[in-house]
């Protein structure tokens, strides 16, 4: 029996020596002509092996560019977000203090007939809860909302969360862990950067769900020197780099949907209980840590994203663990300033309500003025950052010209430029991000005071 | 009869005299310096000396290469390819018989694409054609002044390989009858057989054309006509003009139409035990014709007719067993008497030479397709 194979390679073979669509050169008579067919045969052959260079180039670019609107995009959509944030936060700080306030008017009442309305103050408060978590996520993607930053072991990190969705992910899909590093230490908030693992990995299971699959972890360490493109063209500092590759064999993704993933409220499981935020917190996290993600995807083969984050110079140390100071009332005098009445009032009722003596300011110029007067009538100003006229980190300056030292909570409900180190770096101050809870402010103000 | 089809030959010159052009045809190809590939018995034989004589009096210089076995081998094209750069030559010249010419065709291809020779083993795989090369066959059987196909003997693999292309078409053949006066009387009977055979496996060829037939077929009315006559009148000038008219005929059909199984099986047994070519043939011509003959019985006719045989208005069986019986006559009335058993083939060689045999490129077009027990059998028989 003969294979058809092979009955197609005699076919083929045959025409061969027939002779049609063959390349036939022919000979010439001249030895300098042979010569030059030998030079522009050279000549065509590196000229093809230029053009392959230079698409493979201009490929290469593309997918950079792609890559760098991509994270201006980003960029833009995160300044956007952040300013909603600092609006929203405003209105969800009046919503807590009054509902606070509300409800510790109906304990003083102490009427039990109020209970049910005590009950309904309680789910404001949370739906409020809520709320605010929402803020902090759009926080964390628009990069202003850093968190504690310690040397972070990420492989045991890694192994520790792959755990987790070891046991959230069904055994149809196998999880594989490959680590090719000694020194897996990166400064990170790792809550965030479990954050990213958990969030990618659960998106993996969600790829292979119909038909189960691999979900592949592969950690591993790469030198990205000056000239490298992605230094020069995604502003990543050169330097070491741990790689963490998340890879599933899903469904994947097309062209038009990996243009998307990355935008706020983007989501393919809308209505299935996406939010539509995960990937792009994800994204505002690894910037955060000064790295990138990127991501690859073929429809019906799966995706892989790939997570650059630069590695630690020193071991992993331990992470500063703060004392809760013991809760108690206060009898300071207290400076408050804010621009917005609601929140003024707020705050001034929370705290005259557990024994402080309150001034407020409406106008940072307002509470300069009081100050001047009478400084030593007040023993901490509480003030906001961003008002018209002068900010927070001003007014500060300007009281700390008249009392040094003198203690400051600076509330924020979005800075670019201030944040809980910048803060501590004024000494004995402290900040707080709106909306603030009155177990958060006494808190902080005893932590002041008191130490 | 319309189907598209191409003949490939060279510029050629037959005749008494031939020879005394290669000065003339060099100094046209602009040659300074010939490099003249032959083998030792064509210089005992004078022919050598003869053309350098002609060149000198065109005023071009030469120089000689002889290093050759009669299955010429890849280390002697590479060397040859070495030499001609060494002395700066620009035109080539074979002169001899079927290995200068082949070695020579070697030696031209890696001249100019500078690589192993058994790199462009296979149909079609020489890129850049090599210098000029002028032709000058000594015997009337091989024909490798017209054809595209160079056999180059692989040491390693113990085999011949065919390196087929149409940059192997040498620029010039300059086939003079002459030069056959000095083939005994042995070369004489197995260059013909093997000319016979070029024109019986061209004919038979699955690449067959009507303008290649008529070569074939007048090349072996000439052979069966005239074999035996040059054989008991070897110094008649004009009988062996017509073996080199029979050889060149054979020569220009082979070339275009290609061959098949009996040459496919000669290149592995001459590799394997490095036997003369044209007795290789002789020896496996009846034996594959036997074996094709259910698929070639209409063409065999024709063979039959120009054989001289009365094989109209006979059964197929007939004819097959009277064209076998002309084919075994005429070989053994040549004095090519021995088996593969005689020339020391055993049977515990078959099955590597039919494994060899059965990947050579002229099995391609053999009018029958075989399987390897096939080709293992035809072998047992030839023992």
């Amino acid at each position: 029996m003969k294979k058809p194979s092979e009955e197609v390679h005699r076919e083929e073979m045959l025409q061969r020596i027939i002779g049609l669509g063959e390349r036939s050169l022919k000979k010439s008579y001249y030895p300098e002509l042979q010569k030059r067919i030998r030079e522009l045969e050279k000549a065509n052959h590196e000229l093809q092996h230029e053009i392959q260079e230079r698409l493979k180039a201009e490929a290469q670019k593309e997918k950079l560019e792609f890559q760098l609107r991509q994270s201006q995009k980003m960029e833009a959509i995160g300044t956007l977000a952040g300013g909603i944030a600092h609006d929203f936060n405003n209105i969800l700080s009046a919503i807590i203090g009054y509902t606070e306030l509300a409800a510790i008017h109906i304990e003083q009442c102490g009427n039990a007939a109020n209970c049910r309305a005590s009950n309904d103050l309680e789910g404001v408060l949370r739906g409020a809860d809520r709320a605010k978590q929402l803020v902090h996520q759009i926080l964390s993607f628009s990069r202003q909302k850093g968190g504690d930053i310690t040397a972070v072991n990420l492989e045991a990190l890694l192994r520790e969360t792959t755990r987790m969705l070891r046991a959230l992910i069904p055994t149809t899909i196998t999880i594989e862990t490959a680590i090719h590093t000694t020194t897996p230490i990166i400064m990170a908030d790792a809550t965030q950067i479990h954050q990213v693992i958990m969030n990618l990995g659960t998106n993996g299971y969600q790829a292979m769900l119909a038909k189960g699959g691999r979900l592949q972890f592969d950690l591993s360490e790469t030198d990205l020197p000056v000239n490298d493109p992605m230094v020069t063209n995604l502003q990543l500092a050169p330097g070491n780099y741990l790689v963490l590759r998340i890879s599933d064999s899903g469904c994947g993704m097309n062209r038009e949907t990996l243009a998307k993933i990355f935008d706020p409220y983007f989501s393919t499981k809308i209505g299935k209980g996406g939010t539509g935020l995960g990937l792009s917190v994800v994204h505002g996290i690894v910037s955060l840590h000064k790295g990138h993600i990127s991501v690859y995807s073929e429809p019906g083969k799966g995706t892989t994203f790939r997570i650059y984050l630069p590695k630690a110079e020193q071991a992993a140390g331990t992470a500063l663990v703060e004392a809760h100071p013991v809760l108690q009332r206060g009898e300071e005098r207290l400076l408050i300033v804010d621009d917005e009445a609601d929140l003024r009032e707020v705050l001034q009722r929370i705290l005259e309500n557990i024994g402080y003596s309150v001034t407020v300011a409406a106008t940072p110029i307002e509470a300069l003025a009081r100050f001047t007067a009478t400084p030593h009538d007040f023993d901490m100003l509480i003030t906001d950052m961003n008002m018209p006229e002068m900010d927070g980190a001003e007014l500060i300056d300007k009281v700390r010209a008249l009392r040094e030292n003198l203690p400051v909570i600076l509330c924020t409900g979005f800075s670019e430029t201030m944040n809980e180190k910048s803060t501590r770096a004024l000494g004995r101050a402290r900040h707080l991000v709106k909306p603030v809870t009155q177990k958060e402010l006494h808190e902080t103000i005893r932590s002041l005071l008191d130490s | 009869m319309i189907e598209l089809r191409k003949f490939v030959a060279p510029e050629f010159i037959f005749g008494a005299g031939a020879i005394d052009l290669a000065g003339r045809y060099a100094q046209n190809f602009g040659a300074e310096k010939v490099f003249i590939v032959t083998d030792p018995g064509v210089i005992q034989a004078g022919w050598t000396g003869k053309v350098q004589q002609i060149l000198e009096n065109q005023g071009i210089d030469s120089s000689i290469f002889s290093g050759i076995s009669p299955n010429p081998r890849a280390e002697e094209v590479m060397v040859g390819a070495e030499q001609y750069r060494e002395h700066g030559c620009d035109v080539i010249i074979a002169i001899g018989g079927g290995s200068p010419m082949d070695c020579a065709k070697g030696i031209g291809i890696v001249a100019t694409n500078d690589d192993h020779i058994l790199t462009f083993e296979g149909i079609d795989n020489v890129p850049i054609p090599g210098p000029p090369l002028i032709c000058i066959p000594t015997t009337a059987g091989t024909a490798a002044d017209v054809s595209q196909f160079a056999i180059i003997s692989d040491q390693e693999e113990k085999v011949k390989k065919a390196i087929i292309s149409k940059t192997a078409v040498p620029d010039v053949a300059l086939i003079d009858p002459a030069t056959c006066l000095t083939m005994d009387s042995y070369l004489t009977a197995c260059t013909a057989i093997d000319a016979l055979v070029h024109a019986v496996e061209a004919y038979a060829s699955t690449a067959h054309a009507p303008m290649f037939d008529l070569h074939a077929l007048e090349a072996i009315r000439l052979i069966s006509a005239n074999l035996e006559k040059v054989l008991a009148e070897p110094a008649d000038l004009e009988l062996r003009g017509k073996l080199m008219l029979a050889s060149l005929q054979a020569g220009l059909a082979f070339s275009n139409a290609s061959l098949g199984a009996v040459h496919a099986m000669a290149h592995s047994l001459g590799g394997y035990l490095d036997l003369p070519h044209g007795e290789c043939n002789a020896i496996l011509l009846h034996h594959v014709m036997a074996y094709n003959y259910p698929e070639a019985g209409e063409r065999y006719r024709e063979i039959g007719k120009a054989l001289g045989l009365g094989v109209e208005n006979i059964s197929s069986k007939e004819v097959k067993k009277l064209i076998l019986a002309e084919i075994i006559r005429l070989k053994l009335s040549a004095g090519i008497t021995a088996s593969l058993g005689q020339r020391g083939a055993t049977i515990s060689d078959i099955p590597h030479l039919a494994k060899k045999a059965i990947k050579d490129p002229c099995m391609v077009t053999n009018p029958r397709v075989p399987i390897l027990r096939d080709i293992e059998v035809i072998y047992e028989e030839a023992l």
